[in-house]
C-alpha cells in the first residue's frame, strides 16, 4: 500500500467518513489543534484575562458569566488558563510521537532489514525499556535530570521509541522478502538506499496510523508527569499542574481541579476516537464489511 | 562515606547494586530511614489495592464484555464500547477527584482519604494487609472501617482499567464464538447460557489473562495518582512524595520496586495462560 495512493485514501476517507464517532473526534481533535496554533501565535491576547496576573480581590470563584470555569487561589481566571495551556500539550504530544516515529521507525526498518545482528542489538535494547512501565521510566529519567516542560518531554521520549521501533521492524519482515525488494536489489541499489526509497515508505502509513492513537497516550502520560510535579512548573498553565494545584481545594472550589482533568480528558477521547477510526479506516479487512 | 559521593559513578553504582543485593537500598535524606523499610511498610498497602481494584475491574469488566460480544453492533454494544473508550481515556486523576468530591465532600458517605479509621484499634498485624488481618482476628469493627477507606480509591484504580478488560473480552469472545465447537455445542441443543459461560468464556479468557498482566502495570501507574489523592500510604504516594521531595535513594527503589513486581505479574501470567489452555505449555 503506497502513501500517495489516491484510491486508497479515498476508500479510507468514504470509511471514516460513515464513522461518525471517529469522525466527532476527528473534528475536536483538529479544533484544538487550531486553538493550541491561535494561542501560540498570537499568545495571551485572545484570551479574556491575562492567565498569569493574579487578583486577590477575586479568588476562588465559582464559574460565572463573568468567569466562565471561575477563579483559582490566586484569582486567575481558569478559563484563559486552560486555554493558554492548550499548546503545552499539543507541543509534548507532537514532539514525542514524531521524534519517536522518525528516530524509532527508522532505527526499527533498519533493524528489520538488515537482520542478524544489528536486529538482534536494536531488539533486545527495545525489550529492555518495554519491560518497565512507560510512567515509571519516564518518571525516573524526569526526575534524573529534573523537573521542567522540556525534561518531562526528553523523558518521554526515551520512553516512546522503542514501541516505534517495534512496529517498524514487524513491517519491515514481512515486506523484505517482497518481489519489488528483489527488484530493487537487481537493479543494484545499495542497502541504505532501499531502505531509505522502499522499505520507509511502505513502513510509514502504519506507524502515522499507530501514532495518531498514541497522541492520547503521550498527553496522558504527561499530564500524569506534571501532575506529579515533574513536568512544567508553576506559573506556568500547564494542565496537569494545575490538577495538582487545584486539588487541595477540591472540598471548597471543585472547578481548580476538575475543569482541567476535564479538559484533558476530552482531548484524549477525541485523538482515541480519531486514531481508532483510522486505524479500522486502513485495516482491509473492516472497510470491506 | 555514606554515600560514597567522592567516588566516580561506576563505583558509586557499584556500591549501589552491592547493596540492593545485601539488602541496603540507601538512606532516604529526608525521612532519615532505610528506603527498605519505608518500602516492605508501604508495599502491602499498594498490593491490597491493586489487588481489591482488580477484582471489581475483572467483575464489571468481563460480564460487560462477554454481553456486548453476545449483542454484537446491538445499541448495547455500541454503548459498551463507547463507556469503556472513555475510561481509559480518562487521566486518573479525574475519576478519583470526582468520586471524592461527589461521595466525600457533597454526599459525605466515604471518608476522604487514609487506610484506616485513627479511632479504631488497628488488628494485630499478621500479613501486614489491614482487611486480611482483621478477618482472621474476627474483628469486624475494624474489618468495616478498612473496607471504607478502601473502597474508592480502589473503584477509582478500577474505573480506569475496566473498560480496557470489557473492551479485549469482548473483541476475544467475539472471535470464539465464530468457532466451529461454538456452532457444535449450539447445534446439540445446548442452552445458549451453557454454550457462552462453559464453552467460550473459557478460551475466550486466555487473552484477557495475558492483558490482566498489562493492567496490573497500568494499574501500578494509576495507583502513583489515586494513591496521592486518597492519602493512601502506599508505594504510589511514597513515590510522589520522594518525587515532590527530591528524594533520589527513595524513588530509585520504588522505580526498582515496581519494576520487579511488574516481572513477576508477567511470570505468573504466563502461568495462568499454560492453566487455561492445556495445549499450551512452559518448558
Amino acid at each position: 500500500m503506497s502513501l500517495f495512493d489516491k484510491s486508497e485514501l479515498r476508500l479510507t476517507g468514504r470509511f471514516l467518513l460513515k464513522n461518525k464517532l471517529s469522525l466527532a473526534g476527528g473534528v475536536i481533535a483538529a479544533s484544538y489543534l487550531v486553538l493550541a496554533l491561535l494561542i501560540s501565535l498570537f499568545g495571551d491576547r485572545l484570551l479574556p484575562y491575562n492567565p498569569y496576573v493574579q487578583n486577590f480581590a477575586q479568588t476562588l470563584l465559582p464559574p460565572s458569566p463573568s468567569h466562565f470555569f471561575g477563579t483559582d487561589d490566586l484569582g486567575r481566571d481558569i478559563f484563559s488558563r486552560i486555554v493558554a495551556g492548550a499548546p503545552l500539550d499539543a507541543q509534548i504530544a507532537f514532539i514525542v510521537v514524531l521524534v519517536s516515529l522518525s528516530l524509532g521507525g527508522s532505527l526499527g526498518a533498519f533493524a528489520g532489514y538488515l537482520g542478524g545482528h544489528v536486529e538482534e542489538v536494536v531488539m533486545r535494547v527495545t525489550d529492555v525499556f518495554l519491560s518497565f512501565p512507560a510512567l515509571v521510566l519516564a518518571m525516573a529519567v524526569a526526575i534524573a535530570i529534573g523537573p521542567g516542560l522540556n525534561h518531562s518531554m526528553m523523558a518521554l521520549l526515551v520512553v516512546w521509541w522503542p514501541w516505534y521501533a517495534r512496529i517498524a521492524r514487524g513491517e519491515a519482515l514481512t515486506i523484505k522478502n517482497s518481489q519489488y525488494m528483489e527488484a530493487a536489489h537487481a537493479a543494484g541499489l545499495k542497502d541504505i538506499q532501499v531502505v531509505i526509497r522502499h522499505v520507509l515508505p511502505n513502513v510509514l502509513m502504519p506507524l502515522l496510523v499507530y501514532a495518531t492513537l498514541d497522541i492520547s497516550n503521550v498527553v496522558l502520560t504527561g499530564s500524569v508527569l506534571s501532575f506529579i510535579g515533574l513536568g512544567a512548573q508553576p506559573p506556568t498553565p500547564e494542565w496537569g499542574r494545575m490538577v495538582f494545584d487545584g486539588e487541595d481545594y477540591l472540598s471548597t472550589a471543585w472547578w481548580m481541579s476538575i475543569l482541567p482533568a476535564l479538559a484533558i480528558f476530552i482531548v484524549v477521547l477525541a485523538f482515541s476516537l480519531f486514531g481508532d477510526g483510522l486505524r479500522d479506516a486502513f485495516d482491509p479487512k473492516l472497510r470491506r464489511r | 562515606m555514606r554515600y560514597h559521593l567522592n567516588d566516580p559513578v561506576y563505583l558509586q553504582y557499584y556500591y549501589y547494586v552491592r547493596g540492593l543485593l545485601s539488602g541496603d537500598w540507601g538512606i532516604s535524606p529526608v525521612s532519615g530511614q532505610p528506603v527498605l523499610d519505608n518500602l516492605s511498610a508501604f508495599f502491602p498497602a499498594t498490593l491490597e489495592l491493586a489487588l481489591f481494584s482488580i477484582i471489581i475491574a475483572a467483575v464489571l469488566g468481563i460480564p460487560m464484555g462477554v454481553y456486548a460480544a453476545v449483542h454484537q453492533d446491538k445499541s448495547i454494544d455500541h454503548i459498551v464500547r463507547l463507556f469503556s473508550l472513555g475510561t481509559y481515556c480518562a487521566p486518573p486523576f479525574l475519576m478519583a477527584l470526582l468520586l471524592q468530591l461527589v461521595f466525600c465532600y457533597w454526599l459525605k458517605i466515604f471518608p476522604t482519604g487514609g487506610r484506616y479509621d485513627p479511632f479504631i484499634q488497628e488488628p494485630a498485624r499478621i500479613t501486614g494487609f489491614l482487611i486480611l488481618d482483621s478477618m482472621l482476628t474476627g474483628n469486624f469493627q475494624a474489618l468495616s472501617a478498612a473496607l471504607v477507606h478502601i473502597a474508592l480509591p480502589a473503584l477509582s484504580l478500577a474505573l480506569i482499567t475496566f473498560g480496557l478488560i470489557a473492551r479485549i473480552t469482548r473483541s476475544s469472545m467475539l472471535e470464539v464464538l465464530r468457532q466451529d465447537y461454538v456452532r457444535t455445542a449450539r447445534s446439540k441443543g445446548l442452552p445458549e447460557r451453557l454454550v457462552i459461560f462453559k464453552h467460550a468464556l473459557r478460551n475466550g479468557m486466555t487473552s484477557v489473562v495475558t492483558v490482566l498482566a498489562l493492567l496490573f502495570a497500568f494499574m501500578l501507574s494509576g495507583a502513583i495518582v489515586i494513591e496521592y489523592i486518597f492519602n493512601w500510604p502506599g508505594i504510589g504516594r511514597y513515590a510522589v512524595q520522594s518525587i515532590l521531595a527530591l528524594d533520589l535513594p527513595s524513588v530509585m527503589g520504588t522505580t526498582l520496586v515496581f519494576t520487579v513486581s511488574i516481572v513477576v505479574v508477567n511470570l505468573l501470567a504466563d502461568i495462568g495462560y499454560a492453566a487455561l489452555d492445556p495445549r499450551i505449555r512452559l518448558d
